[in-house]
C-alpha cells in the first residue's frame, strides 16, 4: 500500500488531488457534488499519512536544476494534516450554498496550500504560493459587490507581491549558492531578506498586516472560513522551516500579539475583530519561531493546529450570524442566543479555546510557547505575551460572543427566524468537538509534533491556577468596566489602520499623477495628431491620386523598368 | 476631516438597543459566581508550591492582578484611540 502511494505521489504530490478535483466540481451532477468534494480531503489525508516520514520525490527540470516536489517530515506532515481537516470542515460548512465558484476556489486554494507545505525547494514553493493567491481571491470576488471587487484587487496585489519577493530571493539565492533547496536560512544577504519579507507579508507582520483585516471580513460567509485557515499558516510553516531561531522574530511576534488587539477592542465589524484576533494569534506563533527551541517550534506547530480549528470555528459562527441576520456589525446585533442556541454554544467553545482556558485546545498549545519564552528568560516577551493573552480574552473571549448573542436584544434578534443551516451546524459541531478533544486529551496532537515532546505536560497546578487567574480576572475587569460604564459601546464606524496611508495620501498622489499624466498625454496626442495631419497632407500631395508618384505609368515604361531590374540580377549572378 | 471625535458616527452611531437579553437575576448570579471563583483561584496560590522562571511569578495572585490591570489598560487605551482613529462608516467610500 505504502509503495503504491509513494509511486502515486511521484506524479500527484499531496494537495494536487484537491486542485484537480476542484476542476471537476462544475461537471458533476448536483447530487454527487457534496460527497465528491468531501471525499477529496479525506483521500488527501490518507495519502499524507501513508507516506513514510523522510519520503522525498525529485523532479529533474533542466540543466542541473532539480525540483523537490514532495518532502514529508514532521513539520510538513502536521501542517498537511490540519490543512486537510480544515478543508473538510470548510467544505462541509459551505454546503448550504450552491455556488460552484466558491467550492472550486476554496478546494483548489486548500490544495495549493497543502502542496506548498510539502514542497522541498523554493521554486516549487513559489508556484504553490502564488496558486494560493490566485485561487483564494475568488472567495472575495464571489461576494459579487463593488466593494468586494476593490478589496480583492488590494488583496491580490499584496499576495502576488509576497510571491514576487519570494521568487526574487530564490533566484538570487540560486546564483549565490547554486541551490534552491528550502532549508533553514540565516538572515543576512539580500536573498534571505527578500524571502523573509515575502513570508512576512503573508504572515501579516506589523505594518504589512492590513491586507488581512481588509480582505477577510469582505469575503463570502464560507470564504472567510477557508481564508482563515490556509494563507497565514502557510507563512507560519515557511518561517518555521526557513527562519527558526531568528531572534528578530521575537520582537516582531510580540508586537503582533499586542498591536492588533487595540483595534479589535474598538472595531465594530465582528469578522474584522476576528481578523485582528487572527493577527494576534499569529504573533504567538512568530514569537515561538523566533525563540526557536524544540519546545518553541513544537509549540508553534501545535498552536497553528489548534488555532486553525478554533479560529475557523469563530469565523463559522460569525458567518452563521451574518447568514441569518444579514449583518455582522456588533452595533446591530445582540440577543441572538435564544434564536441560535447551537451557534451560540459553538461560538463559546471557540472563545474558550482561543482564550486558552484549561481543558480547551488553546491551553495545551499556547502554554508551550509561553513556557519556551520563560525558559529562555525572554522577560519582556513573556510579559507582553501575558498581556496579549488577557487581550485575547477581551476581543475573542468576551466581545465576540457577548455582543453577537447576549448584550441587549436587537432588531436582528427579532428578525432572525431560527438556527443556522444544518451543514453549518454539523461543521461547527465537529470543530467544537475537536477543540474540546484536543484540550482534554492532547496526546495525539503532541505525538504529531515535529520534535519529541519529552515529559512536557500542560496540566500542572501552577500553570492551571495562574492561567485561570489571568482569564477570570480579565472577565472580572470586563464586568467592572461595564458596571462603571467605561467599556466602549459598539459604534457604527470605520477604524483607521496604517493602510490609511496607502488608501488616502498615497492614493491622492497617485490620482494626481494619473490626472497630470493624462493631461500631458492628451496634449502629446493632440500635437501628434496635428503633426500627422501635416505629414498626411504632404504624402497626399506627393503620392496621392493627384500626386507625382500617383500618376498612372504607361505599360511600356513599366515593362522597360522590369527588364532593367531583371538584367541587373543576371549581371550579378554572372559576376558571382 | 469629516468628523469630530465627539460625534464619530454621523449616521447615528450606536444602534438603538432593546432590553437586556439576559434577566437581571441571572446576570447577578453569574457575576457573583465569577467573583467567588476569582477569590478562590487567587487564594489557591497559598495552597501549593508555585514554580516559575521569574521572581515576579512568585508574588501571590500575580496573574490575577496582571490580568485585571492588562485588561483595563487595553480597553481604556483603545477607547482613547477612538479619538484619533475613528471615522464615519462611509469614510473610504
Amino acid at each position: 500500500m505504502t509503495e503504491s502511494v509513494m509511486g502515486l505521489s511521484a506524479w500527484l504530490p499531496p494537495g494536487l488531488l484537491l486542485v484537480l478535483g476542484a476542476l471537476l466540481v462544475p461537471l458533476l451532477p448536483k447530487d454527487a457534488k457534496a460527497p465528491f468534494m468531501l471525499l477529496l480531503p479525506l483521500l488527501g489525508l490518507a495519502q499524507v499519512w501513508l507516506l513514510p516520514l523522510g519520503f522525498t520525490h525529485d523532479l529533474a527540470l533542466f540543466g542541473d536544476l532539480t525540483l523537490q516536489t514532495v518532502r514529508v517530515d514532521g513539520l510538513s506532515r502536521i501542517f498537511g494534516t490540519i490543512f486537510h481537516i480544515a478543508a473538510f470542515v470548510s467544505i462541509l460548512y459551505a454546503l448550504h450554498q450552491d455556488d460552484d465558484l466558491q467550492f472550486m476556489a476554496g478546494i483548489a486554494y486548500a490544495g495549493a496550500a497543502i502542496a506548498a507545505v510539502f514542497a522541498g525547494d523554493l521554486i516549487t514553493l513559489f508556484v504553490y504560493w502564488e496558486l494560493t493567491a490566485v485561487t483564494s481571491v475568488f472567495l472575495i470576488w464571489a461576494r459579487r459587490t463593488e466593494q468586494a471587487t476593490r478589496v480583492a484587487q488590494r488583496y491580490l496585489v499584496a499576495q502576488v507581491l509576497s510571491g514576487v519577493l519570494l521568487l526574487a530571493g530564490a533566484v538570487i539565492r540560486y546564483q549565490d549558492t547554486g541551490s534552491i533547496a528550502f532549508v533553514k536560512m540565516e538572515l543576512g544577504d539580500l536573498a534571505t531578506w527578500l524571502i523573509f519579507l515575502g513570508f512576512g507579508i503573508k504572515a501579516a507582520f506589523p505594518l504589512l498586516h492590513t491586507w488581512m483585516k481588509d480582505a477577510y471580513p469582505e469575503a463570502t460567509v464560507s470564504g472567510s472560513v477557508f481564508l482563515s485557515a490556509f494563507t497565514t499558516k502557510l507563512a507560519i510553516y515557511s518561517l518555521a522551516r526557513g527562519f527558526a531561531g531568528t531572534e528578530l522574530l521575537i520582537p516582531i511576534g510580540v508586537t503582533m500579539t499586542a498591536f492588533p488587539i487595540f483595534f479589535a477592542v474598538i472595531e465594530n465589524d465582528l469578522r474584522r475583530v476576528l481578523s485582528y484576533s487572527l493577527n494576534n494569534q499569529l504573533g504567538f506563533m512568530v514569537a515561538g519561531i523566533g525563540i526557536g527551541t524544540e519546545l518553541a517550534i513544537n509549540g508553534t506547530a501545535a498552536h497553528a493546529f489548534a488555532h486553525i480549528l478554533y479560529k475557523g470555528l469563530l469565523f463559522m459562527s460569525m458567518g452563521a450570524v451574518l447568514h441569518k441576520a444579514g449583518t455582522i456589525k456588533a452595533s446591530e446585533l445582540g440577543g441572538l442566543w435564544r434564536k441560535m442556541p447551537w451557534t451560540t454554544a459553538f461560538c463559546i467553545v471557540g472563545s474558550l479555546s482561543i482564550s486558552a482556558f484549561p481543558l480547551f485546545s488553546g491551553f495545551v498549545s499556547k502554554s508551550m510557547i509561553l513556557t519556551a519564552a520563560a525558559e529562555g528568560h525572554h522577560t519582556i516577551a513573556f510579559l507582553v505575551l501575558l498581556f496579549a493573552s488577557a487581550g485575547v480574552c477581551d476581543h475573542s473571549g468576551i466581545k465576540i460572543p457577548f455582543f453577537a448573542f447576549f448584550a441587549h436584544n436587537s432588531k436582528a434578534s427579532e428578525l432572525v427566524k431560527g438556527e443556522a443551516p444544518r451543514s453549518m451546524l454539523l461543521a461547527m459541531g465537529i470543530v467544537a468537538s475537536l477543540c474540546i478533544g484536543i484540550g482534554v486529551y492532547p496526546q495525539p496532537l503532541y505525538a504529531m509534533l515535529p520534535y519529541d515532546i519529552g515529559d512536557y505536560w500542560p496540566y500542572d497546578i501552577t500553570h492551571v491556577v495562574t492561567q485561570l487567574q489571568l482569564l477570570l480576572f480579565s472577565a472580572l475587569a470586563f464586568v467592572f468596566l461595564q458596571k462603571v460604564r467605561l467599556y466602549p459601546p459598539e459604534l457604527r464606524s470605520t477604524v483607521l489602520d496604517v493602510d490609511w496611508l496607502v488608501r488616502k495620501p498615497v492614493a491622492a498622489v497617485a490620482r494626481w499623477t494619473t490626472n497630470e499624466s493624462l493631461v500631458f498625454i492628451t496634449a502629446m496626442k493632440e500635437q501628434a495628431e496635428a503633426n500627422w495631419g501635416s505629414l498626411r497632407g504632404y504624402l497626399n500631395r506627393v503620392a496621392g491620386p493627384a500626386g507625382r508618384w500617383g500618376e498612372p505609368w504607361a505599360s511600356g515604361t513599366t515593362a522597360m523598368w522590369t527588364a532593367i531590374v531583371l538584367a541587373g540580377f543576371l549581371v550579378i549572378q554572372f559576376l558571382r | 476631516m469629516d468628523h469630530t471625535p465627539e460625534s464619530p458616527a454621523a449616521d447615528g452611531g450606536h444602534a438603538d438597543h432593546g432590553t437586556p437579553s439576559v434577566g437581571p437575576n441571572t446576570t447577578r448570579l453569574i457575576i457573583r459566581i465569577l467573583i467567588a471563583v476569582c477569590v478562590v483561584v487567587s487564594l489557591a496560590d497559598f495552597a501549593y508550591t508555585k514554580h516559575g522562571h521569574f521572581a515576579f511569578e512568585q508574588l501571590p495572585a500575580f496573574n490575577s492582578l496582571y490580568g485585571f490591570a492588562s485588561y483595563v489598560f487595553l480597553v481604556l487605551t483603545a477607547t482613547q484611540l477612538r479619538r484619533i482613529l475613528m471615522r464615519n462608516e462611509a469614510y473610504y467610500d
